[in-house]
Formats: structure tokens, C-alpha cells, sequence
């Protein structure tokens, strides 16, 4: 890259640092630090450091930075000392800070300096040095909120970059592990970062993560989700297409699976790509607890999103249109149940709907003792007042409650879940069994047509892909999961080459005899 | 990451198959009517029979690799009579889908939901059809195996729970009927069912192996031969002499289930499965009606709202093969709705088209045209044999 020498460095500098002064206008947490060095009083050498407070990290400012400059240089060779005019001296022999390059722009500076590094500017030169100080204060690594864990790792992302990358780091300690950097947002100039495997993952893939995110022409990047919306594929649709995680675990897992990372400074989410559908229903802990288990995790989760998906519709085309194929005595319950109600079902079970989405709404934005007092509140009294008062049947309110819990148990798909439920419960209102059928043909429809970059969301199962089977309704155990997921097109498919672990009895048997044939080889 | 345009697999032409036939297997009063307790047997002569009719589309398709059924027809006939010869193909299709359409409607109507008009379920199901289509039929093809799955599985546990109630006596006496009649259910069943496979003509050009053709057909066929077969000996050993007597026999003998005293009405899962079925098979008919419409008319196809994202194989917000979204589609499924609607007057004229009219009807679409495009074919030295030596 051909580096473009301003005007901005030159024997000026008083010029130099008003023009810098100017541009952070009203800003009163520039400091710009104005001190000279050097042995020699003619020689003396005028200098400004330059850093925005808070950001920075104040025991490298002045122990690595200042003192150095002002008090060490007699660790200089005498004649070094003489002469402190030179900036390459200056960084390598007297900064003890691991970050420091030349820099030659005022863009370069105001960028620095917003990033939280400190600018060194001396008299004379038209350089300036560009010191990694970051700092400030930062979240401590914590237990994820969004997802606990039992056996897991208790870690979570925080809101610093490098941490967050460090953490990935430390899980994957392989040089193949890389990490792209780039810088989005007009404004917010927010640091993103590109994890990959190389050799597992796909090129064509990473081409295309950092080309979406090279497309990216905004004044503001404040969160993970901002990235998601401009890089996703189908904008359109309720499901999630692009998986997110609070868990550095779950991440590593990902990225040895042959997917991307994406993490963005200031949020403690990190993005992976391609996403499928049956993600929705994995957890980290899955691989954690033994398969068995986890499998009936998994089908337990799959058991919870179709009655989410399709409770409400069931009951209202049920007791609405189908009244036969519920069984008699259950019929005549609920017709008892509902007696006196004034709404048909389908507005009463709307209107509980409605009412439990603003429960949920304001137990979420609510803080904690006051969104559990919503809970309790509108729960158990409006519930309980509302099926005594007669306003609405309590089998709605147990559907309601069932299809609740129901949907906490897919975080990831409640948000999709929640919108895709009242299509359908206008499809059962309107159309009863053969509406729901028919939505759930465009569901199926809509979800077969769903890319995440490239990877078909429905796979392994439309197109079906047997061999991947091993990781959806069924988690098989870790030695039988040989390949990574072919959806991901990953370089390297071969996870593994181990073999199921043995019976000891068999293992011993086969130890002894690999013994005694080494006895029987050696012996003289 | 693979490109997703016309990466259609044999595997998903097969089940595609499969799915297509099973949508009219699950209702096959029609040909219980005719061969009775012997109407097992005719789903395998049937296969037989269609075996020569699939054998002329994989010629056909093998000599003009790449293009469909009514681009055959041009190559081979010309622009103009080629265009008479693809409207009669055109009005087969249109009237499969219709048929199909009303059919669907009726069972609904009849067995779901008797107060609504027909209007409505052909209404909402043809606006599922409209949808899928405009997402791509290659997305449809790509479900084909996850419906065979739920198909086979609702047979199957169908069959387990109605084991109870079965009586191998009822399969007595063996092939007794003249054999005129076992001709009559041969061909019905080599007709009707199985040789409406000529819609999937439209689809092949988008295989990942243009050429590999007759293996998928055939297998999807086959596999359906044994599923039709083993659901009408499931409903014969069940029903009884009552089997002829019911239009909707596998829906019968499913009301038989009683599990504990909970689980009973099963019938209603049959239903969506049913519905399913239609679903996918109107959406083909329809799509192999849309796509040679727009062939007839010098429709370009639409170009699809993808996202600007350079990379063609990422480039998929929607399927990027252009024979995946052809343009008429809305003013297609209204055709078809309208046409539905009138297409029988009542359900005894329906029962009657589908037992004497409609194998004679389907022949010659399915077996004469195909046929004489072959022939014309060799005998003009057209196709690929020619485009080689040239």
C-alpha cells in the first residue's frame, strides 16, 4: 500500500496539534500531554502525547510512555542520548509497550486515538507513533445470562473484543485458528473480527463473510445484530439464519465444524455462519452429556416447538370444526369448561395470546423483582380472575400456559415461533385442519427455500443427507460422528479416525497378547 | 458451498415419484371398485404396464438432453405444429392439476369439513400451491424424501394398529374375475396413476444428471408399486367385501383404530397426510402446466430478487435455476381454480370419469403422443445422434 506523506507532521507542530485540538472540539476527555525530552539541553526534544482519558489504560501511559521518555533515556548508549531526534529510536529502544507503529496521517491519528491508543507526536517530524494503550474499564468474564450450562464451561463472552477472542483462542490453540480484522461503521468505527480454521473451513465461504462485511455502508455498528441484518440472506423471514452464542464452547465447536465466526467489539455475541435449522436445537451441553440423554434432549426440544408452533391452532380447529376427533369424555369437559363464554374460541384464545406476549414483553424489559412480580401478577391472578369471571374457558388458559412454557424451551426459535403462531391460528380459525395443513406446507416450503450462505437451512433433511444424520433429532456418540456436517462444505470432512471405546475385558485380552508377543519377540 | 441451481438428485426425482403416485394410492376406491379383493395384484401388472411408458419419456429425454417435454415437442414437430402437439400436452396438464385440485377439494369437503364450500378449500390450498411454486420447485423436490418418510410412517403405523381387525379369509377367492377385468385394473392403474409421471418431463432438465433418468422413474414407480400393493391389501384385509363399496378405502379401515380408548379418529392424521400429498402434486402439475405455458407464449423467464451478493453459489435467496420460477403463475393457479370448479358436476360423474374415461383420456397424453414424438423422431433422425455427427 503506498503510504501518502501529509503535510500534517512537519516542523510545525504547534500547527499541528490546534488542527487535533479543533477536530475534537468539546471533547473534555482529550488530553493532550505537552513535555519534552532528551539529555541534552540543546538537543531537547518538544513532544505531545495524545489520548482520549478513559479509554486508555493509565499505568502504560505513564510508566511505559512517559517515564521511559522523561527519566530512563539514561539507559541510553551515550550516544544514542545525545540525540533524540529520531522516532525509530525512540520506539526501540526506549517504549516498553508491546503495540507501537508509525503512523503518517491525521486520519490515522484520530482513528488511533478513538480506538484508545495513545499517539506519540514529537517536534520536527512528520511521523507519529501510535502506542497500544487500550484499556479501561471492562466487564470481568462471567456465567452467560442467555445460556447456562450444568457440566459446561461457565464462561461468557464479554464486551471487549480481544477478550472474546482471546477466550476462542484458548480453546482452539492452533495456528490454523486465524482471526481477520476490519473496521465498520461510518461513525462508531466498531472493530469486527473473522474466525476461521483454516483447512477445515470453506475459502469460498470466508471470501464471502468478509466481502458481505466489506459491503457494509453504515454510520453505526453497536451490536452483533446490526451485522446479522446486513449480511443475512433472507431478510425476510421469521427464522433466524445466522447463529449467535454467549458461550466461547459453543463457538469453538462451531468453527471446528467448518463455519465462520463473527464477533463484534462491544457485544457478547458472536455470530456464526452458515446456520441450519436443526442449530435451533442444539446446545453446547449436548455434547457434554452422554448421547442418550442428549438425544432425548433433542427430540424433547423438537416435542416443545411443535406444540408451541401448533397448540393454539389444534385447539381452535378442534373444538371449532373437528369437534369428532376429540375423545367424547375430553369434549364434553371442555364443552363445559367453555359454557357461558362470551367469545368464540379462536377470539379467546387470541386474546390470551395477546395478553400472555405482554407478560412476556414486560417481564423481559422489566427489571428482575418487578418482571417477577408481573409474572406472578398477571399469571396466576389475571388468569385465575379471568377463567372465574367467565371472560375466558380455562382450557384456553392451560393451551395458552402449555404453549408458554412450551416455546422457553427453543430460546432460539421464540421469536419465530411466536410470529409464525398466529398465522397459523388464523389459518385454524379460518380453515380449521385443512388451514393448519396447508401452513404447515408453506412452513415446510419456506424453510426448504431458506439459504445461509449457501448451505441449504434445511439440511440434512431436505436435501436429505443421510450420513449427517448423526447430529439432528439423534446425537450420536462423539466416536461415531467421524465427518463434520457436509452442509458447511468444510475442506477437511474427516473429524476423527477413533474407534468406539472398547470393552476393558477385551482390551486387556488384546493388551496381553500384544505383550506376550513382545516378550516372545525379545526373548533371547 | 454448492451452487443450488438445477442440483436436483435422481434420489429426489425418485421419492418425488413416489410422493406424485401415493397422493392417489391413499384413495384408491376407484380401483378396488373394478378388481376387488384381487386389486393387490394390479398394482404390480400395473407397474409392468408403465414400465414401456416411462421407457419413450427416458428415450425422448435421453435423445434432446436438457430440454423438457414441450421443448421436445418443437424440436420434433417444428414451430407450428410443435406448438399444437405442446397444447394438447398443455391441456393434460392443466386439466391433471384441475382434477387433482377438485379432488382434493371434494375429500375435504366430503370428510373434514362438510359445511364449507368447495370454492374455499380449493381457495387456500391452491394459493399453498401459488407459494411453493414461487419459492422454486427444486425446494419442493428437495422435501420429496422428508414427505416419503411421514407417508411411510403413517402407513406403517396405520397398518400396525389396524392388525387386530385384519382376516386373511377376506383376500378369498384368488383371481377369479374375467380377464377383461383384470385388464381393466391394469391399465387403470398404469394409467392413471403411474403414467401421470409424464409431468415430471418438465422437471428433469433440472437434474444434476440430465441423462440419468429412467433409473429415478423407474425406482419411484417401483417403490410406489409395492406401497399401492401393500396399502390395498392392508384395506382389503381390514374392510372386507366392504372395500368396494367406500370411495376412500385406506380412510375406512383407519377408523377402525382404537388404541386404549384415547387414541381414536386416526383417520385424522391420515387426512393430512393426504392433503399433503395433494398439495405436492397439484404443485407439480401446476408447475409443468406454468412452465409450458410460458415456453408457448415467449414468456422470458423472471428474474429473481435475489440479494446483491456477487458470488452466484451464495446467491441464493432464491433457487437461482431460471426454469424454477416461470412467469404466469398467479393467472395459472386461477385458471386451474376456475377449471376445478367446474370440472364435475357431481361426485358420481367423478366416480364414473375415473373408472371407464379417465384411463383412455390419460393414454393418450401419457402413451400415444409421447410415442409418436418418438417415432418422429427416429424417423427425422432428430436428436442427439444427429447433433453429434454434425
Amino acid at each position: 500500500m503506498k503510504r501518502r506523506y501529509y503535510s500534517f507532521f512537519p516542523q510545525n507542530y504547534k500547527k499541528n496539534l490546534a488542527a487535533l485540538r479543533a477536530t475534537f472540539e468539546d471533547s473534555s476527555d482529550l488530553v493532550i500531554r505537552e513535555f519534552s525530552f532528551g539529555t541534552n539541553k540543546d538537543k531537547e526534544v518538544k513532544a505531545a502525547l495524545i489520548f482520549l482519558d478513559g479509554l486508555t489504560n493509565p499505568t502504560i501511559i505513564n510508566d511505559s510512555i512517559i517515564k521511559p521518555l522523561m527519566h530512563d533515556n539514561h539507559l541510553l548508549y551515550e550516544e544514542e542520548a545525545s540525540d533524540l531526534s529520531d522516532l525509530d529510536l525512540i520506539r526501540n529502544r526506549l517504549l516498553s509497550v508491546g503495540v507501537v507503529k508509525t503512523i503518517y496521517t491525521p486520519n490515522e491519528v484520530i482513528e488511533a486515538c478513538l480506538s484508545g491508543n495513545a499517539i506519540l507526536m514529537t517536534d520536527g517530524f512528520c511521523q507519529a507513533l501510535d502506542i497500544g494503550a487500550k484499556g479501561g474499564e471492562k466487564r470481568a468474564v462471567s456465567e452467560p445470562v442467555s445460556e447456562t450450562s450444568v457440566r459446561g464451561p461457565r464462561e461468557g463472552f464479554t464486551e471487549n473484543l480481544r477478550t472474546n477472542t482471546a477466550m476462542i483462542r484458548r480453546k482452539i490453540k492452533d495456528p490454523s485458528l486465524k482471526i481477520r480484522s476490519a473496521v465498520i461503521g461510518a461513525r462508531t468505527h466498531t472493530q469486527v473480527n473473522l474466525l476461521y480454521i483454516d483447512g477445515i473451513v470453506d475459502p469460498d465461504l470466508v471470501d464471502e463473510v468478509e466481502r458481505r462485511l466489506k459491503k457494509i455502508d453504515t454510520d453505526a455498528i453497536l451490536a452483533t445484530g446490526y451485522v446479522e441484518q446486513y449480511i443475512e440472506d433472507n431478510p425476510y423471514t421469521p427464522f433466524p439464519v445466522i447463529w449467535c452464542s454467549e458461550k466461547p464452547d459453543a463457538v469453538a465447536g462451531k468453527l471446528l465444524e467448518g463455519r465462520v465466526a463473527v464477533a463484534v467489539d462491544g457485544t457478547p455475541f458472536v455470530m456464526t455462519m452458515p446456520m441450519l435449522f436443526i442449530e435451533n436445537f442444539q446446545t453446547a451441553e449436548d455434547y457434554i452429556s452422554r448421547s442418550h440423554y442428549a438425544t432425548s434432549m433433542r427430540i424433547l426440544r423438537l416435542i416443545a416447538f411443535t406444540i408451541s408452533l401448533f397448540a393454539p391452532a389444534l385447539y381452535i380447529a378442534f373444538t371449532t370444526f373437528h369437534q369428532e376427533l376429540i375423545p367424547t369424555t375430553l369434549l364434553f369437559t371442555t364443552a363445559a369448561s367453555s359454557e357461558g363464554i362470551p367469545f368464540p374460541a379462536p377470539v379467546e384464545m387470541g386474546i390470551m395470546m395477546l395478553i400472555f406476549e405482554i407478560l412476556r414483553e414486560a417481564g423481559v424489559r422489566m427489571p428482575r423483582p418487578i418482571g417477577q412480580t408481573i409474572s406472578i401478577v398477571g399469571a396466576l391472578v389475571m388468569g385465575e380472575a379471568a377463567v372465574q369471571a367467565g371472560i375466558v374457558g380455562a382450557p384456553v388458559v392451560i393451551v395458552v400456559a402449555i404453549t408458554a412454557v412450551s416455546s422457553f424451551a427453543i430460546p432460539f426459535l421464540m421469536d419465530a415461533v411466536s410470529i409464525i403462531r398466529w398465522f397459523l391460528l388464523i389459518l385454524a380459525s379460518t380453515m380449521g385442519n385443512l388451514g393448519i395443513t396447508v401452513g404447515v406446507f408453506i412452513l415446510l416450503v419456506h424453510l426448504s427455500s431458506l439459504r445461509s450462505f449457501g448451505a441449504h437451512y434445511l439440511a440434512p433433511l431436505a436435501p436429505f443427507q443421510r450420513r449427517d444424520l448423526k447430529d439432528t433429532a439423534v446425537r450420536a456418540p462423539l466416536w461415531a460422528m467421524h465427518t463434520r456436517p457436509r452442509a458447511t462444505n468444510p475442506q477437511d470432512l474427516k473429524r476423527l479416525r477413533s474407534n468406539p471405546p472398547r470393552n476393558p475385558s477385551s482390551s486387556e485380552k488384546a493388551t496381553g497378547v500384544r505383550n506376550h508377543d513382545k516378550e516372545q519377540q525379545y526373548d533371547p | 458451498m454448492k451452487s443450488t441451481g438445477g442440483n436436483i438428485s435422481p434420489k429426489d426425482l425418485m421419492f418425488a415419484v413416489f410422493c406424485f403416485i401415493q397422493a392417489t394410492v391413499l384413495r384408491s376406491g376407484y380401483i378396488i371398485a373394478v378388481t376387488r379383493q384381487d386389486s393387490w395384484a394390479m398394482a404390480m401388472t400395473g407397474f409392468l404396464f408403465a414400465i414401456p411408458i416411462v421407457a419413450i419419456y427416458a428415450a425422448l429425454l435421453r435423445k434432446f438432453p436438457g430440454k423438457n417435454l414441450i421443448e421436445i415437442s418443437d424440436c420434433i414437430f417444428g414451430p407450428i405444429i410443435g406448438k399444437v402437439v405442446s397444447a394438447f400436452y398443455l391441456f393434460f396438464f392443466l386439466s391433471l392439476a384441475a382434477l387433482n385440485a377438485h379432488d382434493l377439494g371434494s375429500f375435504v369437503v366430503r370428510y373434514l369439513m362438510p359445511e364449507t364450500p368447495i370454492a374455499m378449500v380449493l381457495l387456500i390450498s391452491l394459493m399453498g400451491c401459488a407459494y411453493a411454486l414461487r419459492k422454486g420447485i427444486e425446494n419442493l423436490m428437495y422435501l420429496s424424501i422428508c414427505l416419503s418418510i411421514i407417508v411411510a410412517g403413517a402407513v406403517a403405523i396405520n397398518s400396525i394398529l389396524v392388525l387386530n381387525d385384519m382376516n386373511p379369509g377376506f383376500l378369498k377367492p384368488f383371481f377369479q374375475m374375467d380377464l377383461m377385468t383384470y385388464i381393466q385394473g391394469t391399465v387403470t392403474i398404469g394409467a392413471v396413476p403411474m403414467g401421470e409421471i409424464i409431468a415430471f418431463t418438465m422437471i428433469t432438465p433440472m437434474l444434476e444428471k440430465e441423462k440419468k433418468v429412467l433409473k429415478p422413474l423407474l425406482f419411484g414407480l417401483l417403490l410406489s408399486a409395492f406401497s399401492m400393493a401393500f396399502a390395498m391389501l392392508r384395506d382389503i384385509l381390514t374392510l372386507g367385501p366392504l372395500v368396494s363399496i367406500v370411495s376412500l378405502p385406506s380412510f375406512e379401515s383407519i377408523r377402525y383404530v382404537t388404541l386404549a380408548d384415547t387414541l381414536t379418529r386416526m383417520e385424522s392424521i391420515y387426512a393430512v397426510v393426504l392433503i399433503l400429498l395433494f398439495l405436492f402434486k397439484v404443485c407439480i402439475l401446476l408447475y409443468a402446466f406454468i412452465l409450458g405455458l410460458s415456453h408457448i407464449l415467449g414468456r422470458k423467464n423472471q428474474p429473481l430478487p435475489n440479494q446483491d451478493h456477487t458470488n452466484p453459489s451464495f446467491n441464493t435467496d432464491q433457487p437461482s435455476n431460471p426454469k424454477s420460477f416461470p412467469p404466469l403463475t398467479l393467472i395459472s393457479t386461477a385458471l386451474v381454480f376456475f377449471y376445478s370448479l367446474i370440472v364435475f358436476e357431481s361426485a358420481m360423474e367423478n366416480i364414473d370419469w375415473g373408472a371407464s374415461t379417465a384411463p383412455f383420456f390419460s393414454l393418450t397424453y401419457e402413451l400415444l403422443l409421447p410415442a409418436v414424438s418418438l417415432l418422429v423422431a427416429f424417423l427425422r433422425k432428430l436428436g442427439k445422434a444427429r447433433e453429434v455427427r454434425e
